[in-house]
């Protein structure tokens, strides 16, 4: 079993140190030259969706995850206490 | 059991960290628009307002050169040095007696950059007051959009709520939009409660029965708590500047519909004062 997992995680180095000579051949894309018939003045990205743009501003989610993972790590803690005993 | 104790912990920090830096990076948009209004712009915003009830019934004044019309009035913008900063700045919108008293901006790469950019195109959680492509903006549109978060700490578009209570409407009957030689001048038809449909995406202004029932849902909102004011004469030939921020709860939205009445040259500034990046 422990042989199985060196060789997992050295198939893992492996993999991740064939990315940066792969990344070498990755070129930059390379500059178009916009045909003068094509507007100019669109965007690239239009908002076309069907929904206005999300003005809000509402720390809720943040709050709940705090107030979850609070009371997450205090029933393990209880847990791990009470195991102890 | 350690390891879960330890992970559930560690979201919990991730968290908070996520929460401290967002408000000081609120704070320090704070700053930096507390900064802007008081060496760019010289906006009287304490509700004294510049244009009296008698002027405010003078017509339009939308002429194609305005030089040609009018006396110039004084433009407190100093958009030379704005512009400078950043040219997707192209106007300044002042509401007396709210805080909104901000630049307005419009992305050239993408509709909503700045939801969430300043104008220094830094990631800002305030964001800018910004309008999108599909509105032009010479203010000529019948209907133009603009864009601003409602955030906790009352900066943006917060105060817009404001005009909730039936006696600041009334009271505060006005909101002006300086271009780089132009002051607007907009009186507030209605604040009402709205869904969160893209209005400019859902309905084509341009075609005169579709742009006739906008007007005449203006005088008739279905929100049963909006705020009209009626004596606001309207037709095909207005022009509205809708502000839109969300809803305190809520997926809606909340709209504050004007109408413009004047549109005066304005004289161009001369300040040269300068400005910190970060406050």
């Amino acid at each position: 079993m422990k042989k199985v997992i060196a060789m997992l995680f050295a198939a893992l180095i492996m993999a991740f140190s064939a990315v940066p000579a792969f990344a070498e051949e990755v070129h930059s894309p390379t500059g178009v030259t916009v045909p003068d018939t094509e507007p100019v003045t669109s965007p690239t990205k239009k908002d076309d969706t069907p929904t206005s743009p999300k003005t809000g501003s509402s720390d809720v989610a943040a709050y709940s995850a705090i107030a979850l993972s609070l009371a997450a790590a205090g029933a393990a803690t209880l847990v791990f206490v009470k195991s102890k005993k | 059991m350690i390891p879960i104790i330890v992970f559930f912990l560690l979201i919990c920090l991730g968290v908070v960290g996520y929460l401290v830096f967002k408000n000081i990076n609120i704070n320090q948009a704070n700053e930096t628009y507390r900064q802007m209004q008081t060496t760019i712009a010289a906006t009287d915003t304490t509700g004294s307002g510049t244009t009296t009830a008698e002027s405010a019934t003078t017509a339009v004044q939308t002429t194609q050169n305005p030089s040609d019309v009018a006396p110039r009035v004084e433009n407190p913008i100093d958009f030379q040095q704005m512009m400078a900063i950043n040219p997707d700045v192209y106007a300044w919108i002042s509401i007396p007696d709210t805080n909104v008293d901000y630049p307005v901006a419009q992305s050239a790469e993408y509709d909503n950059f700045y939801l969430d950019h300043n104008i220094y195109k830094e990631y800002s959680f305030p964001g800018t007051i910004y309008s999108q492509s599909c509105n032009s903006k010479d203010w000529s549109d019948r209907v133009t959009l603009l864009y601003g978060h409602n955030m906790l700490d009352g900066s943006m578009f917060a105060t817009l709520h404001q005009f909730r209570d039936a006696d600041f409407f009334n009271s505060h009957p006005y909101f002006y939009i300086y271009t780089q030689n132009r002051k607007l001048t907009y009186e507030i038809v209605t604040a009402f409660d709205y869904d969160d449909k893209h209005i400019m995406n859902s309905y084509n202004f341009k075609d005169d029965k579709v742009f006739q029932e906008w007007i005449d849902e203006a005088k008739h909102p279905k929100d049963l708590y909006a705020n009209v004011r009626e004596s606001t004469k309207l037709d095909l030939n207005s022009k509205f500047v809708v502000l839109s921020t969300c809803q305190n709860g809520g997926d809606g939205r909340y709209l504050i519909q004007g109408v413009m009445i004047k549109d005066e040259p304005t004289k161009l500034a001369e300040t040269t004062t300068e400005i910190s990046e970060n406050g």
